[in-house]
C-alpha cells in the first residue's frame, strides 16, 4: 500500500511540476494532440493505474494461475513427467492443476514468494531445504510413519530439517564412474588403475584425456568432494542430531588436506585440470576422447544419443585412503508456506506422490533411482542402470542442507582450482580455505 | 502511429492550415477513452481497497485532462506518456531499491515480526509421541453452507476407531450411519462431506485443529489424512521472549532473529525484517576485505568500461564510414551480415565464447598454436573480456554511427573535398566531430552500460581468475559483479547490502559520467 | 544521395581511394576504388562470424554436442532442428512467435514514445529541458539488475488490480519494457531531430500549422533513418531480452525465446541439450538479420532528400 502510494505521488508531483513548466513555443491556432495521444498507447500513467494494455498484444491470457486449483513449478526438464502426473491427479479429484516451467526454480521462487506470487508446489533439490526454511517459505508435511517407512531412509533424512519434515522425495542423484566399455573394458578398483589405464589410452592415441571430471577454472566442490570423502575429510562435521554443523568445519582437516593432495597429484599427471568444465566435460565422453568419467545420472541421455557404450562403476578408491564416497543429492516436491491452494497441495504431495505408480512416473526424469522403494523395486527390473546408480552412491552422504552451504561453494572450489592446477600447495590452500568460509559464515 | 499522411501534403501549401474536423475528433475520443479507462482502473482499486491510489489515479485522470484537453502545457503533451511510464517502471523500481538499503531485508529477513515467529512456531509443530494418525474426511452439518458452516473432522484411527472432532474436542462417533470405504468415511447421516475443491476453498482448514488432552490440536495434512500435532514453541508476547517446552530453552528476540538467552543452542530459523538505519553503509566502508580490494577493481572497472566503449566505438565506426559507400554493391548483405552477433542472444556469445578461449580444447589456441591459460591469469582473462565485449558491442556501434553517418550535412562534406581536405582530415577534423554530437551521450551511456556489465563477467569468468588464494577478489571483477557476490553470494543474501551497493556504484558512475555530462552540454550548444 | 566521402582506416590508402573517388565513374572504376573496401569489411565479417559458424556446427552436428574444437561439423544432420521442433516440453516456435510479437510492439511504441520526447526537447524550450535530458542519461547508470526485484514486485501489485497486465502475461511484459523507452535513445533522436532544419518548422509555423502537424507531417518524414536505427536496437534488445522476462514469464507457452534457450543452459541436463539449443539460437539470429536487410532503404535515405528544401 505504502509503495503503491508513494510511486503515484511522486509520478503526480513530477507531472505537476513539468506540466507547470509547460507552454513556450505553441503558437498552432488549433491544437490537434489527440491524434497523438489516441493513437499511440492510450495515455495513461502510473504504476498502478499503469496504461491500457496494447490489446492486440493479449492475445490470450497466458495467466491461468488464478484459475488453477494447483499451481506447481518445475524446471522444463521434469516438467511434462510432472505434467503427465498433474492430469491424473486432476482428473481423479476434479481439480485444475497448472505446471509451469520456470529456469531457475530455486531463485524465481524467491522472488515469487516476496512478492506473494508463489506457486502451491515447487520440484527441487534437497539442498534448498536451508534456505527455505529460513526464509518460512515452505511448509512442513506430515508423513504418517507408515508411509515414511516406505522410503529410502536417505531420501527421508533428506526432508528433515531441525527434525520437522518439509517434502516428498521422488529421486535419489549421486555421481559414479562411467567408463566407455570399448575403450576401457574392466572397471578400475583404485583410482591408480584408473591414472595408469587412463594414461595408456592417450599415450596410445585412444584418447586425449585420461579422465573427464569438471574442475572449471572456479572449481567444483560438488565433483571434487569425493577425494575428501575418501580419505575421511569433508566439509562440516556433524551435530548430536546428525546435522550438519556449520561452527565444525572440516576443509582443513587431515583426511581433507590428504584427499586434496590427492587432487595435486592427479593435476600433476594430467589427470584432473581446470580446463575441464561443465561446458566440454560430457561432450569429451561423448565423442570418445576419454575412457572415464565421474558424472550423474543427467549425462546418459546425451551419451545414449552418441552412441557409445558405456557401463557404470562405483568411484575407485584412493590409495592410502578408502572408497571414494560422492554426495547423495535428492529431488522432491515443497509445498509452499503462503500456498493459496494449500489443502489442494498437501493432498497431492502427501498422498498422490507417495504412491508407487507416480514415483514410477517420475523415474523418467533423468532415470534416477525413485526414493519409494517399491518404485524403486520396479524400475531396477527394467533398467539395469538403476541397481549400479545406486551401488555407486552407497555410503554416500547427503549434500548438506544448511545455508551454510551457500558459503563453501566459491571458496572451496576456488581452493580445488588452484591445488589442481598446482597454483597453491594443498594444506595451506586447504587452510585459506577454511579461514575464508569461516568468516563467510560468521558474516551471516 | 497511424497518423494520416493524407493530409501532409497540404502542410506546407500556402493556405493556413487548419486542423481538420476529425482530428479534434479523434483527440476527443481518445480523452475521454482515457479517462473511462481511469475510471475504470480506478473502481478496480476502490473494489480492492486502495484508496489513496483511487486519488492518485483520479490525479493521472486530471493530469491527461488539462494536458491534452487543454492549448498549455505542449511540450508535456510530447512527453507525458514517455515520463509517466519512466517514472512508474523505472524510477519507481529504483527508489524502492534503495529504500531496502536502509533494511536487513534478505534471506531469513523477509517478513514481519509477527509473521516470522508465526512461522517459527509452525515449524515447530511436532506430531504428539504415541498419537494416532487418522484418516480425515472434512464435512459440515447438513443443512448448514460447505463454504461457511462450522468445520467438523470424520475420523477414522488405524484401528478402525470412529471419531468426529469440532472446535470443542474430539468424540466417539457411532458406527451407524457412516459408509466407510478403505479405512476412509465417506458418508456420514447429518453431516454433508467436502470433496477437495470444496476443502481448498475452506482457507479456515488450514488453521482449524480439534483441541486433544496436552495442549495438542487434530489437523489436516492435506484433504484425506489428519494427526495430533502440538507445536513447542510459546510465544510470551508480555515478555517478548519464546520458550521451547520440550526443551525449556528461552528464546529473545536480537538481531532481528530469535537467539537462545543461554547463548547456547541455535537461533530460530526465521527471523525478520527491520530497519537498520545506515549499517549497511557502514559495513561496506568498514569491511577490510572491501577496503583492501576496492582500489584494483575500481581502476579495472575504469579500464573496462573506457576500453570497450573506445573498442567498439571505433571498430563499429569505421566500418560504418567503409560501407557508407553507394558504389559499393552487396552493402545491404554486408551490414546484415556485420549485425550477426548481435542478433545472437548475450548468454549463446557468451557461452561459445568461453568455450573458444579454453586453454586446452578452445578454438583459439587450436587455431592459433598458443597455449595461454586465457582465463586463467589476470592479464589474458582480462583480454579474453574486451574482445568478447568487442564482439558482442561492435554492431551496435555499426548501427548507431550508420544510422547518425545520414545526418552529416552533405555540403559540408562537398565543401571539406573541394578544399582538397584529404579522406583522413575529412575523417578527423569533420566526420568524426559531427559524429559525436549525436552518439556523444550514447558513448556515455554505453559507459554506464559496461560500467555495470554484470552479464558478461559472469557468464565468461564470474570475475575470475582468483589469484592469491582467496575467492573474493577476481582479477576481472567489476564492481556490481564483486558487489554481487558480497551481498548475495554469502550465507544469507542481503538484499539491504546489495541496495547500499547500488546506490553508492549510481553515484560513482554518476560522479565519472560528470565531465562527459558538461561536454555533451557544450556540444550541444553548437545547435 | 548525398556523396559522404570514403574516410578510411589507414591514411595511405584514403589518400589514394578518396583521389579515385572524386571521379564519377562507371561501375569497373568504381569498384576498382573500391576493391580495398571489400576487403576489409570481409575481414570484420570474418570476425563476425566465426563463433556464429560455431553455434551454426553444433546446431547441424547430429551428436548434438558443441565440439570442442572444429569449426566445421564430421556430420551433417538436421536431427537438432527436427527435435527443437518436436519438443513437447519446450515449444519454440511459440517462443518464437512471442518474441516476435513482444520485441515489434514493444519497439514500435518505445520507437513513437522517444521520437515524441525527442521532439519536444529538439524543437519545444521550456524550463527543466535540460534537466530533464541529463536526469534520463543519469538514470541509465542505476544498475538495473539490482532493481529487478521492485519492478517485479510492482507488477505483482499491478496484477492483483488489472489482471491483464500484470505478471505472466505478455502486455504486461511489453509494459515493463517501455519503462526504458525514455532512455538514452532519446538522446539518439534528439541529436538527429537537431540536424533538421528549422527553417521548415518555421516556414510551416507561418503558414498556421500546428505543433503536432509540423510533428507528424514535416519532422518525422525527415528522420526515417534514425527511427529506423532505434527500431533495431530496440527490438535486438527486446528480442533476446532473457532476464526480466524469465522471472516475468512462468507459463512455458507464454515464455520468449530468451527465457526458454537461457532455461536450456541451466541445470546438470543441459549438456544433452547443446544441440537443440544451438540450432534454437542460429534460427534465433534470423529475424533480426532479415529485419535489417529490409530496412536498408530507410536506413540510408530520408534527410538528404528534405534537407535540399
Amino acid at each position: 500500500m505504502i509503495k503503491r502510494t508513494l510511486a503515484v505521488a511522486l509520478a503526480s508531483a513530477t507531472a505537476v511540476t513539468l506540466a507547470g513548466c509547460g507552454g513556450g513555443s505553441s503558437s498552432g491556432k488549433n491544437s490537434a494532440d489527440g491524434t497523438k495521444a489516441g493513437s499511440s498507447a492510450p495515455a495513461k500513467s502510473g504504476k498502478s493505474s499503469a496504461a491500457a494494455a496494447p490489446t492486440a498484444v493479449s492475445t490470450k491470457n497466458p495467466s491461468r494461475d488464478k484459475n488453477a486449483d494447483l499451481v506447481i513449478w518445475a524446471d522444463a526438464t521434469s516438467a511434462p513427467y510432472i505434467k503427465q502426473l498433474a492430469t491424473q491427479f486432476g482428473k481423479a479429484n476434479g481439480v485444475k492443476v497448472a505446471v509451469q516451467i520456470s529456469s531457475d526454480v530455486r531463485g524465481q521462487y524467491g522472488t515469487a514468494f516476496k512478492a506473494g506470487q508463489a506457486p502451491d508446489v515447487i520440484v527441487g533439490a534437497h539442498d534448498w531445504l536451508g534456505e527455505l526454511v529460513t526464509n518460512g517459505s515452505v511448509a512442513p508435511v506430515q508423513l504418517p510413519a507408515k508411509v515414511a517407512s516406505g522410503f529410502n531412509p536417505k531420501a527421508i533424512a533428506a526432508t528433515k530439517y531441525n527434525n520437522q519434515t518439509y517434502a516428498v522425495p521422488y529421486g535419489v542423484e549421486n555421481l559414479a564412474l562411467v567408463r566407455n566399455t570399448k575403450l576401457a573394458p574392466n572397471a578400475p578398483k583404485t583410482l591408480d588403475e584408473l591414472v595408469a589405464n587412463g594414461k595408456k589410452l592417450v599415450a596410445g592415441k585412444k584418447a586425449t584425456t585420461v579422465l573427464s571430471n569438471q574442475v572449471g577454472k572456479t572449481g567444483n566442490p560438488y565433483n571434487g568432494y569425493p577425494w575428501l570423502s575418501a580419505c575421511g575429510g569433508g566439509i562440516f562435521g556433524t551435530k548430536s542430531n546428525g546435522q550438519y554443523d556449520p561452527n565444525k568445519l572440516i576443509v582443513d582437516s587431515a583426511g581433507s588436506v590428504k584427499g586434496a593432495s590427492s587432487w595435486a597429484a592427479m593435476g600433476k599427471q594430467h589427470a584432473l585440470s581446470t580446463n575441464i568444465d561443465d561446458k566440454n566435460a560430457d561432450t569429451l565422453f561423448a565423442s570418445g576422447k576419454t575412457a572415464y568419467e565421474i558424472t550423474g545420472p543427467w549425462s546418459i541421455p546425451a551419451f545414449k544419443k552418441a552412441g557409445i557404450k558405456y557401463a557404470i562403476d562405483p568411484l575407485p578408491s584412493i590409495a592410502g585412503c578408502g572408497a571414494m564416497k560422492p554426495f547423495l543429492g535428492v529431488q522432491m516436491f515443497y509445498v509452499s508456506s503462503k500456498a493459496k491452494n494449500a489443502t489442494v497441495a498437501q493432498t497431492f504431495v502427501t498422498s498422490f506422490l507417495t504412491t508407487k505408480s507416480a514415483q514410477e512416473t517420475l523415474f523418467k526424469v533423468g532415470q534416477r533411482p525413485p526414493a519409494l522403494t517399491a518404485a524403486y523395486d520396479a524400475v531396477a527390473k527394467t533398467d539395469p542402470d538403476v541397481a549400479k546408480w545406486a551401488a555407486a552412491g552407497k555410503g554416500g552422504q547427503l549434500m548438506p542442507n544448511i545455508p551454510a552451504m551457500n558459503s563453501v561453494w566459491g571458496p572451496l572450489g576456488q581452493a580445488e582450482a588452484d591445488i589442481v592446477s598446482g597454483k597453491s600447495a594443498p594444506k595451506a590452500r586447504m587452510t585459506a580455505a577454511q579461514k575464508e568460509i569461516a568468516a563467510n559464515i560468521a558474516k551471516g | 502511429m497511424a497518423v494520416s499522411t493524407e493530409t501532409s501534403s497540404s502542410v506546407i501549401g500556402s493556405s493556413p492550415a487548419r486542423t481538420p474536423v476529425w482530428a479534434l475528433a479523434l483527440k476527443w475520443v481518445a480523452i475521454a477513452a482515457a479517462l473511462l479507462l481511469a475510471l475504470y482502473v480506478a473502481s478496480k482499486l476502490a473494489d480492492h481497497g486502495h484508496t489513496l491510489a483511487v486519488v492518485g489515479t483520479a490525479f493521472v485522470a486530471m493530469c491527461v485532462l488539462v494536458i491534452y484537453g487543454t492549448r498549455r502545457a505542449v511540450p508535456m503533451k510530447y512527453l507525458f506518456v514517455g515520463l509517466a511510464l519512466l517514472i512508474g517502471l523505472q524510477v519507481w523500481p529504483i527508489v524502492y531499491t534503495a529504500m531496502t538499503a536502509f533494511t536487513n531485508y534478505g534471506q531469513g529477513h523477509l517478513a514481519s515480526k509477527e509473521d516470522a515467529t508465526a512461522q517459527d512456531i509452525a515449524y515447530s509443530v511436532r506430531q504428539v509421541p504415541g498419537s494416532p494418525t487418522y484418516t480425515l474426511t472434512v464435512a459440515v452439518k447438513d443443512g448448514t453452507s460447505t463454504v461457511a458452516g462450522p468445520l467438523y473432522f470424520l475420523l477414522v484411527d488405524e484401528k478402525g476407531h470412529t471419531f468426529v472432532g469440532d472446535a470443542k474436542g474430539l468424540n466417539q462417533l457411532g458406527k451407524n450411519g457412516l459408509t466407510i470405504d478403505a479405512g476412509k468415511i465417506t458418508k456420514a447421516e447429518g453431516y454433508t462431506t467436502l470433496n477437495l475443491l470444496q476443502a481448498n476453498k475452506r482457507k479456515d482448514l488450514s488453521s482449524f485443529a480439534v483441541p486433544t488432552d496436552g495442549g495438542g490440536g487434530i489437523k489436516a495434512s492435506g484433504f484425506a489424512a489428519a494427526y495430533n500435532g502440538k507445536p513447542t514453541l510459546v510465544w510470551d508476547k508480555k515478555a517478548d521472549t519464546i520458550t521451547d517446552t520440550t526443551t525449556k530453552q528461552v528464546y529473545v528476540a536480537e538481531g532481528a532473529q530469535w537467539v537462545p538467552q543461554s547463548g547456547k543452542g541455535d537461533a530460530l530459523p526465521v527471523g525478520w525484517k527491520e530497519n537498520v538505519g545506515l549499517a549497511n553503509f557502514r559495513t561496506l566502508f568498514t569491511n577490510s576485505t572491501i577496503r583492501d580490494g576496492f582500489l584494483g577493481i575500481f581502476a579495472w572497472n575504469i579500464a573496462f568500461s573506457v576500453l570497450s566503449v573506445l573498442t567498439t566505438f571505433v571498430l563499429g565506426m569505421l566500418l560504418a564510414l567503409l560501407l557508407n559507400d553507394s558504389r559499393i554493391k552487396g552493402r545491404g548483405i554486408y551490414r546484415s551480415l556485420l549485425i550477426l552477433p548481435y542478433a545472437i542472444p548475450v548468454f549463446v556469445s557468451a557461452l561459445v565464447w568461453a568455450s573458444m578461449f579454453n586453454q586446452q580444447f578452445g578454438l583459439i589456441n587450436n587455431l592459433t598454436h598458443l597455449n595461454i591459460d586465457w582465463f586463467g591469469s589476470p592479464w589474458a582473462a582480462r583480454a579474453a573480456v574486451l574482445i568478447t565485449n568487442l564482439w558482442l558491442g561492435f554492431p551496435y556501434m555499426f548501427v548507431v554511427c550508420t544510422g547518425a553517418l545520414q545526418s552529416l550535412p552533405g555540403d559540408v562534406m562537398e565543401a571539406a573535398k573541394i578544399d582538397g581536405a584529404g579522406a583522413w582530415r575529412t575523417l578527423r577534423s569533420i566526420t568524426t566531430p559531427l559524429l559525436l554530437v549525436a552518439v556523444g551521450p550514447l558513448l556515455i551511456a554505453s559507459f554506464a552500460f559496461n560500467f555495470n556489465n554484470f552479464g558478461l563477467i559472469y557468464l565468461l569468468t564470474k570475475g575470475g581468475p582468483f589469484t592469491g588464494g582467496n575467492s573474493q577478489l577476481g582479477s576481472t571483477d567489476l564492481l556490481i559483479t564483486y558487489a554481487y557476490r558480497l551481498a548475495l553470494g554469502g550465507t544469507n543474501p542481503n538484499y539491504g547490502l546489495a541496495g547500499a551497493v547500488a546506490i553508492i556504484i549510481f553515484i560513482i558512475v554518476g560522479l565519472l559520467s560528470f565531465p562527459g555530462f558538461l561536454r555533451s552540454k557544450a556540444l550541444e550548444e553548437v545547435n | 544521395m548525398a556523396v559522404i566521402d570514403p574516410p578510411a582506416a589507414t591514411g595511405q590508402t584514403a589518400a589514394t581511394a578518396a583521389g579515385a573517388a572524386r571521379q564519377t565513374s562507371s561501375g569497373g572504376s568504381a569498384f576498382r576504388a573500391v576493391w580495398w573496401r571489400h576487403v576489409l569489411v570481409w575481414i570484420a565479417i570474418a570476425f563476425a562470424l566465426f563463433p556464429i559458424l560455431f553455434v551454426l556446427s553444433a546446431a547441424l552436428n547430429p551428436a548434438g554436442t558443441l565440439s570442442t574444437t572444429s569449426l566445421l561439423p564430421k556430420n551433417v544432420s538436421v536431427n537438432n532442428f527436427d527435435a527443437l521442433f518436436s519438443d513437447g516440453a519446450r515449444p519454440y516456435l511459440s517462443w518464437y512467435k512471442n518474441s516476435l510479437i513482444i520485441a515489434f510492439v514493444g519497439s514500435a511504441i518505445a520507437v513513437f514514445i522517444g521520437a515524441c520526447a525527442a521532439y519536444a526537447f529538439s524543437r519545444l524550450r521550456f524550463r527543466g529541458r535540460r534537466v530533464g535530458l541529463l536526469a534520463l542519461l543519469l538514470l541509465q547508470m542505476f544498475p538495473a539488475l539490482l532493481a529487478f526485484v521492485g519492478l517485479y514486485i510492482t507488477f505483482s501489485n499491478v496484477g492483483e488490480v488489472l489482471p491483464k497486465i500484470g505478471l505472466n502475461t505478455i502486455s504486461g511484459l511489453v509494459l515493463a519494457y517501455l519503462g526504458g523507452a525514455m532512455g538514452a535513445n532519446v538522446w539518439l533522436l534528439k541529436g538527429y531531430f537537431d540536424t533538421v532544419p528549422r527553417e521548415l518548422d518555421e516556414a510551416a509555423r507561418v503558414d498556421g500549422a500546428s505543433h503536432a502537424r509540423i510533428f507528424f507531417t514535416v519532422i518525422m518524414r525527415l528522420v526515417t533513418p534514425i527511427l529506423v536505427t532505434v527500431f533495431m536496437i530496440s527490438f535486438v534488445g527486446l528480442f533476446g531480452e532473457f532476464l526480466l522476462a524469465s522471472i516475468f514469464l512462468t507459463d512455458v507457452n507464454a515464455q520468449t525465446l530468451g527465457v526458454g534457450l537461457y532455461g536450456m543452459t541451466l541445470g546438470n541436463e543441459s549438456n544433452s541439450l547443446y544441440g537443440e539449443f544451438a540450432a534454437g539460437s542460429v534460427l534465433a539470429a534470423l529475424p533480426i538479420m532479415v529485419l535489417y536487410l529490409v530496412f536498408q532503404r530507410q536506413l540510408v535515405s530520408g534527410l538528404t532528400q528534405g534537407s535540399v528544401k
